[in-house]
Parts: structure tokens; C-alpha cells; sequence
């Protein structure tokens, strides 16, 4: 049983190479959200239709935020999480650099 | 004048487009989630140039922060996510449970077609410009065409599946990746 054969693509190489970072990484994080979201309603076995009545939104918008191409606010994202009991940020402070902030002779310095 | 409308309907689906073609897998997109195929027709085997090629040829100048999102989002596929049916516009083919469409974004105008099986492999196929007043693909002839073609190529596709002639291998395909001829 043989693989495919590979293809390479000019135009695609062309293309991709004028796709930043910042910009690759914003769509990872979208697209991530939406799968952990996903995976949180399967997981409790919540519909679509429940959540949105949860989330006080019409179907058609949880349909999108799981598509993967909604720019979530903080204040959607931070309803989600209590709503499905996940986390979808990560705003633990951390110990390290929290350390670096240190009471020096009464003064906070960092 | 076309007295019965209807039957070019019936017509359309018992004399399916013949097409050959081979199944080629992307090199741009193979991932620890999920590989990307696209197809060469017979008639762009000289110029090595895929379905998606074309799509990206047609559509680059035109749209080109589509497109641009459209390869992020593949590449994000393959990379993170796997094509998992939720990110993919389902139902898209008809009869045909396996064609999606990648982007359903109301604010976006492209459209590009793909074959899902299961998480880890997709096929892409053409697309273009969907006007926002349409409602079926129907009513635009570009689409439909790169539809309906993509719905012939999923059948064979598929029929090789079910004879044991293609198989999926942890996230590839793998077997004969040549459709040319009546065989399926």
C-alpha cells in the first residue's frame, strides 16, 4: 500500500510566507477556543440549543463560535467558562514573576 | 426553450460527470492533526496543477485577506486542530454526507469545497465567490460546477473506500490513488 504523491505548491508557499506569527497564532487560538468549547458541551452532553439558551444567545451565534472564526470579547469568554465550568484563560499570575515583585523597605519595587 | 425544467434535474444526477483524476497529497499541510489532499484532473496533469492551485489562482488577487485567512485556517487544521466537523460547513454535497464547505463566516464572500473523512483527512477541491444573494450554490454556475465536480470525485473516492482500494493510516491515506478509467 503506497502513499500519495506528494505535491508542492508555488502560489501556496507564496501565500503562506506573507502570513506573520501574530497573525498564524490568532487563528490557532480561535479555532482552539472553539474545539475546547466543543469538547466541553460533548463532554457534558449539553446541545447547542441548551447552551445558547444558557448563554442567553439565538443557536446561530454558538454555530459561529464554533466555527472558528469568532473574535471573542474577554466578557464572552469569561461567561463561557462559568457557564461550561472550563477554563479558556489563563490568568494565573506567575509564581516567578510574581517573586520579582518584591516589598522593598516598605515600597513595592519590580 | 426548456418546456420541462425539471427533468434537466433528473438528467443532471443519472449521467454524472466522468472525470479522471489522481489524489495528491499537499505537502504544505501534512500535520501531526490532520493531511491535506487535493486532486489534479486529467486535463491539468501536464501543468501539475491541483483544484485548489486553481481555487488560489482564480481568488488571490481578488480576495486576497481571504485567502490569506483560508490557508491560516488550513494550516491550523493540520497543526492544532484536525477537521473537526464543527469548524467545516457540513452538507454541502447533496447525497453526499462527506462535502463541506471551509468557511462560513457571513461577513466572508469565498467559498472553498472539500471531501471530510473523519478528523484527520481532507480533500480539497475548487470553489469561488459566493454572492450574499444567493442562497443555494445552485444559483451560481461557477460554484455548481466546482461542486457537482467535487460530489463525482467524492463518489469515486468514496467507492474505492468501501472496496478497500484506499484506507486511512493513523492520519494518511494510503493505497491507489489513481482514478482513471470506469473501474469504481
Amino acid at each position: 500500500m503506497q502513499k500519495a504523491r506528494r505535491h508542492s505548491s508555488a502560489i501556496v508557499k507564496e501565500i503562506m510566507a506573507t502570513i506573520t506569527p501574530e497573525e498564524q497564532n490568532r487563528t490557532d487560538n480561535k479555532m482552539l477556543i472553539a474545539v475546547k468549547i466543543a469538547e466541553a458541551l460533548k463532554s457534558k452532553q449539553i446541545s447547542q440549543k441548551d447552551f445558547a439558551s444558557k448563554m442567553g444567545k439565538v443557536p446561530s451565534e454558538i454555530n459561529k463560535w464554533l466555527s472558528g472564526t469568532n473574535n471573542f470579547t474577554l466578557d464572552i469568554l469569561s461567561d463561557i467558562e462559568r457557564a461550561l465550568d472550563i477554563k479558556l484563560l489563563n490568568t494565573q499570575i506567575d509564581a516567578s514573576s510574581n517573586s520579582s515583585m518584591t516589598l522593598q523597605n516598605g515600597r513595592r519595587s519590580s | 426553450m426548456n418546456y420541462f425544467p425539471g427533468l434537466c434535474v433528473i438528467f443532471e444526477y443519472t449521467n454524472p460527470l466522468i472525470v479522471n483524476f489522481e489524489v495528491v497529497r499537499l505537502d504544505e499541510f501534512s500535520g501531526s492533526n490532520a493531511t491535506l489532499y487535493s486532486i489534479v484532473l486529467e486535463e491539468d496533469s501536464v501543468e501539475d496543477q491541483t483544484l485548489f492551485d486553481k481555487f488560489l489562482h482564480e481568488n488571490s488577487s481578488l480576495y486576497p485577506a481571504e485567502i490569506k485567512d483560508i490557508l491560516s485556517r488550513l494550516f491550523s487544521i493540520t497543526h492544532k486542530t484536525g477537521a473537526q466537523d464543527f469548524l467545516l460547513k457540513p452538507n454541502e454535497g447533496g447525497f453526499s454526507d462527506d462535502l463541506v464547505a471551509l468557511y462560513d463566516d457571513p461577513k466572508k464572500h469565498l467559498r472553498l469545497y472539500a471531501i471530510r473523512f473523519g478528523v484527520n483527512v481532507l480533500i480539497l477541491g475548487g470553489g469561488g465567490y459566493k454572492p450574499k444573494k444567493i442562497k443555494a450554490l445552485q444559483e451560481n454556475p461557477k460554484l455548481r460546477k466546482e461542486n457537482y465536480l467535487l460530489r463525482e470525485c467524492a463518489k469515486r473516492i468514496d467507492s474505492r473506500i468501501r472496496d478497500k482500494g484506499l484506507m486511512l493510516f493513523e492520519n494518511e491515506l494510503i493505497g491507489d490513488f489513481n482514478f482513471y478509467g470506469d473501474e469504481d
